[in-house]
């Protein structure tokens, strides 16, 4: 009887349209937010794809992967250590710093990555599936040469033939990078390890990674080194994706709640209005039951209004919400990769089927047990 | 077929039973009324005319007793298995009518019929059918607020016979109405009657009492004749 159920809901336009408005707010919420999250998570999934099989080697350290990473400084003999383990075919050891461009710090992107690798082992940090836009690797030139990432390219406007100023030292850009996936490279610089070294005034490496000669013996030698080389942590790509994965989903869970509860505050809603159409409906039930309808019909009934209101809700907080994730992408590059999956989509419309579902339960079950003579016996 | 359709038998009404304002409506009712009959049911204000019509018609529950329709005990029925017998064996008229307000007098006759999963297309097209035999088949489209007293119960009357029920209850019917279009129901009623349909009717009204086939008077919840 879904005829009938619209036609009670177009009886009160204006309750409904704020019931309604109460769910698209949530759920509007939830596909934004969410967007983000699916985003983080496909964006990375990406571009361990591209870096499977490698093995990073940082500092021993009790703090958070990338905490540790970040921070993480071995010398010289470690180094060495690492490179001869058995069944590496090549490794590329690594500075990594940070730098702000004349102090001017830009909104969610304050940092320029410095990297500096071994100009014949480049494609390692970068991963070998890592194209060129524009422009050669630093094979090529010399040591005061750069090749910078495609956001950065794109944020400074520079590409190649132009120079960028690191720590008071000016490098010549030899090339510009395709979009890799991890912020460290797309907003980062690679110059010689050797210039790298001075420029930081250090003689400490931030890591290595290491590729082994047959990608089957990965775990092999990430065991090996944890259990033979003391001081210091090696993670394949997988345990890098499992870390991270745990962390989205953290942070998923903090949306999702945050989001969840102005959902389940557009539930309430939902069961307010159902209460009260029920009252002003008390009679008419009552006569509906008179005429044969059954307990579950009635039920049925009202669980139609209600569900009505939360999947047309749901539906239009979808939609906005979709045209908020592409919004965000103009508000910071960081949040360029919100993407609304379908299954964030889907998931989103069959919670909101569900808060109508259980706000509208209990006003369908008062109404379902109302007596009849009540309704008829007095006008 | 047997004869009797509707057999109450010891039907007691108690209202807050072992409460201090506890009221007996209806103490020993016997009656028993036969397929094609027309019952008229008389009786002071208060006597429990309407209490038995709705326990007849299986809106309500007796204290003690037994009420058997078309020869089936309904007392140990669950609630949906008394509003199916509603749905499908009953038919009720209401003093006050009792219409829904925001629906139209077509869909008020439909109702009945969708709630007993009729398919729509043939919901609309008997709604329409009865609409016209009781002679409103130019004001299907109405609301009841846009109609006139006789008119309403004229749709009752289209609405009780929805599902095709064997007995039609009555409560009433004319008591709103002025007594040309009181006439006019009763009309109604008496040609229903003829066609085969069985009716109580609760009802103060001398033209009905003229052409009842049998009268029952209530007084201090019992059944004079
Ligand atoms: N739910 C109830 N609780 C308590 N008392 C009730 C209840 N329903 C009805 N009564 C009482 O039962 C008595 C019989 O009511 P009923 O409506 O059956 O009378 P009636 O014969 O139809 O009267 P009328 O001719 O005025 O319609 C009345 O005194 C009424 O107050
Ligand atoms: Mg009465």
């Amino acid at each position: 009887m879904l005829d009938l159920a619209l036609k009670s809901i177009m009886r009160s336009k204006t309750r409904s349209f704020l019931t309604t408005f109460g769910i698209v707010i949530g759920i509007t919420a939830i596909v934004a937010l969410g967007s983000v999250s699916e985003g983080l998570r496909i964006q990375i999934s990406e571009a361990l794809e591209m870096a499977a099989g490698l093995i990073y080697v940082y500092e021993e350290s009790d703090q958070p992967l990338f905490l540790a990473m970040a921070s993480s400084s071995l010398s010289e003999e470690k180094i060495q250590e690492i490179e001869d383990v058995g069944g590496i075919k090549e490794s590329a050891r690594f500075v990594m710093d940070i730098a702000y461009l004349d102090g001017d710090q830009q909104f969610g992107q304050p940092d320029l990555f410095i990297n500096g690798v071994d100009p014949e082992n480049e494609e390692l940090l970068v991963t070998e599936s890592a194209e060129l836009d524009d422009g050669e690797t630093l094979e090529g030139g010399d040591a005061y040469s750069a090749t910078i990432g495609y956001s950065l390219a794109q944020d400074l406007d520079i590409g190649v033939g132009d120079t960028i100023e690191l720590k008071e030292e000016n490098f010549v850009i030899v090339g510009v990078y395709k979009k890799i996936g991890d912020p460290g490279l797309d907003n980062g610089v690679l110059i010689p390890i050797e210039t790298a070294l001075d420029l930081l005034d250090t003689e400490e490496y931030s890591g290595i990674i290491v590729y082994p000669e047959d990608l089957d013996d990965v775990e092999e030698i990430t065991d090996y080194i944890n259990e033979n080389i003391e001081g210091v942590t090696a993670l394949s790509t997988e345990d890098v994706a499992i870390t991270i994965s745990s962390v989205i989903d953290q942070i998923q869970i903090f949306t999702f709640g945050i989001a969840g509860i102005s959902a389940i505050v557009g539930g309430l809603g939902v069961l307010n209005t159902m209460i009260m159409s029920i009252m002003e409906r008390k009679r008419e039930i009552g006569i509906m039951k008179a005429v044969g309808a059954t307990n579950n019909c009635i039920l049925q009934q009202i669980l139609t209004e209600s569900v009505i209101i939360t999947f047309f809700g749901g539906l239009a907080g979808v939609i906005l919400g979709s045209l908020g994730a592409y919004s965000l992408r103009f508000i910071s590059s960081a949040l360029e990769s919100a993407t609304v999956t379908p299954s964030l989509a889907i998931g989103s419309l069959i919670f909101a089927v569900l808060l109508g579902l259980l706000g509208g339960f209990y006003p369908a079950w008062k109404a379902s047990k109302l007596d009849p003579i009540e309704a008829i016996r007095y006008e | 077929m047997s004869k009797t359709i509707i057999e109450v038998k010891d039907v007691k009404k108690v209202y807050n039973q072992g409460k201090p304002n506890e009221l007996v409506v209806l103490k020993d009712i016997d009656m028993k009324v036969n397929r094609e009959e027309m019952i008229g049911v008389f009786g002071p204000s208060g006597s429990g005319k309407s209490t038995l019509l709705h326990i007849i018609g299986c809106l309500d529950r007796p204290t003690s007793g037994k009420v058997y329709i078309e020869g089936k005990d309904v007392s140990g029925l669950t609630d949906d298995e008394l509003a199916l017998i509603r749905g499908q064996k009953i038919g009720f008229v209401f003093q006050q009518f009792n219409l829904i307000g925001s629906l139209t007098a077509l869909e008020n006759v439909e109702m009945p019929m969708r709630i007993c999963n009729v398919e729509k297309r043939k919901a609309i097209k008997r709604a329409k059918k009865l609409l016209s035999s009781v002679g409103l088949g130019e004001r299907i489209n109405h609301l009841p607020s846009q109609l006139s007293g006789g008119e309403m119960q004229r749709v009752s009357l289209a609405r009780a016979l929805a599902n095709e029920p064997d007995i039609i209850l009555a409560d009433e019917p004319t008591g709103n109405l002025d007594s040309k279009t009181g006439k006019e129901i009763i009309n109604l009623m008496e040609e229903l009657n003829k066609k085969g349909f069985t009716f109580v009717i609760i009802t103060h009204d001398p033209l009905i009492a003229k052409c009842a086939s049998r009268k029952l008077n209530i007084k201090d919840g019992k059944i004079w004749r």
